[in-house]
């Protein structure tokens, strides 16, 4: 009788695992809150860069610091553990510029999970050795020895109800995961 | 010392910019919302004026007197295809006379989240009846936006920017007119269903024809979702 009910509650708990909610909480800091390695690593990229904005950001994986920069029409966001670990580089780009194969995969997975969808913004993720990932970002060198995954936010319809996501999908366009975005409630805007 | 000079220059000149508006005062409201039913929600306002100086000053009730309560209920679809549509009704009691006024709303709203910034767009229709005056109709588009004070979105006990932009089209008696307004505040998000508002509303009236008037409200806001 206790495995029965135990079973009955993992069976309706399949359902809310098929997509997460994203949770974060960031708030802005100064650059001498943040640890050296990381303001040193950002330097070397972007020296003249005066729009450096740090960022603390908590969410369910636990504590990083991140690092938006706005350079050549880019927004980059370097994010770091608290030690100033580099965990990954993203930036910006548009999902038409990504590989047509990828492009494909990508549409195919929203194509055959949601009635209808719209893609909102598309973020390249790289993950691998900080040195490495700084030549390749300083264009010192061409080689691929790092992690490359795609985070796109968009808006999808499933069972008459829209709702917005992030999901993460592969360097070959295979899906990893989907986050369900929770939306804040904006009645103070509308009302 | 910096900050209490820029509080009191602000005061100042507050002051200053309330003696030219035709009216100036307070209009605190308090807005609650809540989930009907699934895909209902209804959101209710209760909203108050008190005039603290009009010129020029008709001679009746006082330079500074309560204006008026209004209360409206508007109910809205929360989801499917129907998302953002609603409709409800405003009671306003006029404290000069004691009087009602009816007013029927639609209203058709969404938002969006931007990096770093909130939008939402309201359009309304509405028709107002009052006894001994014509039925005024009402076409207005609002634009609001959210900017929090601190990192890229407003978490809970964060301070926010709230700016707001409004045009009202009216039309009474065959005659048209147009309004335009202006909101700006401070807001409080104590937790993401209950925020605390602070600001100003400057509003520009029958801007056709020569008889325009210019309103300044300090508002306070108190939202709450159930």
């Amino acid at each position: 009788m206790k495995h029965t009910w135990l079973l009955v509650v993992l069976f309706f708990m399949v359902d809310s695992l098929y997509s997460q909610d994203k949770f974060e909480k960031e708030s802005r800091i100064k650059s001498s809150e943040v640890s050296m390695k990381a303001t040193n690593y950002i330097e070397s990229i972007f020296p003249e860069s005066r729009k450096i904005k740090w960022y603390l950001e908590e969410n369910l994986e636990g504590i990083a610091v991140e690092a938006k920069i706005k350079e050549n029409r880019t927004v980059y966001s370097i994010k770091f553990d608290t030690l100033g670990n580099l965990q990954d580089i993203e930036f910006i780009q548009r999902f038409d510029e990504l590989p047509s194969r990828v492009q494909q995969k990508i549409r195919g997975y929203f194509q055959g999970n949601y009635d209808r969808h719209k893609i909102r913004k598309t973020q390249i993720q790289w993950i691998g050795d900080a040195n490495l990932l700084r030549s390749v970002l300083l264009k010192e060198t061409q080689s691929q020895q790092y992690e490359v995954n795609y985070e796109i936010v968009f808006s999808g319809r499933k069972d008459g109800d829209t709702r917005s996501y992030e999901a993460l999908f592969s360097d070959t366009g295979e899906h990893i995961e989907t986050k369900k975005i929770i939306p804040r409630n904006l009645n103070h805007l509308i009302y | 010392m910096r900050s209490a000079f820029i509080l009191i220059l602000l005061f100042v000149c507050i002051s200053q910019a309330s003696l030219g508006q035709n009216r100036f005062g307070i209009m605190p409201q308090i807005d609650v919302d809540f989930k009907l039913t699934d895909g209902w929600k209804v959101n209710s306002k209760l909203e108050n004026r008190q005039i603290l100086y009009q010129n020029p000053y008709d001679g009746k009730g006082g330079r500074a007197e309560f204006e008026r309560t209004d209360l409206d209920v508007i109910i809205t679809r929360d989801k499917g295809i129907l998302k953002g549509l609603g409709a409800g009704y405003l009671i306003r009691r006029q404290d000069i006379d004691g009087s009602f006024v009816h007013r029927f709303i639609q209203q058709y709203s969404f938002s969006r989240e931007l990096t770093g910034l909130n939008l939402a767009h309201r359009f309304r229709t509405d028709q107002t009846l009052e006894k001994t005056e014509a039925t005024q109709y009402r076409l207005r588009y609002r634009i609001s936006l959210e900017k929090p004070l601190n990192g890229l979105e407003v978490d809970p006990e964060e301070f926010y920017l709230k700016l707001s932009n409004e045009y009202v089209g009216i039309l009474k008696d065959q005659a048209g007119n147009f309004e335009i307004r202006a909101g700006s505040s401070v807001g409080y998000n104590l937790t993401d269903n209950t925020q605390f508002e602070t600001g100003f509303d400057y509003r520009a009236e029958e801007l056709i024809g020569s008889g325009t008037e210019h309103l300044l409200w300090l508002t306070l806001g108190f939202y709450h979702s159930f």
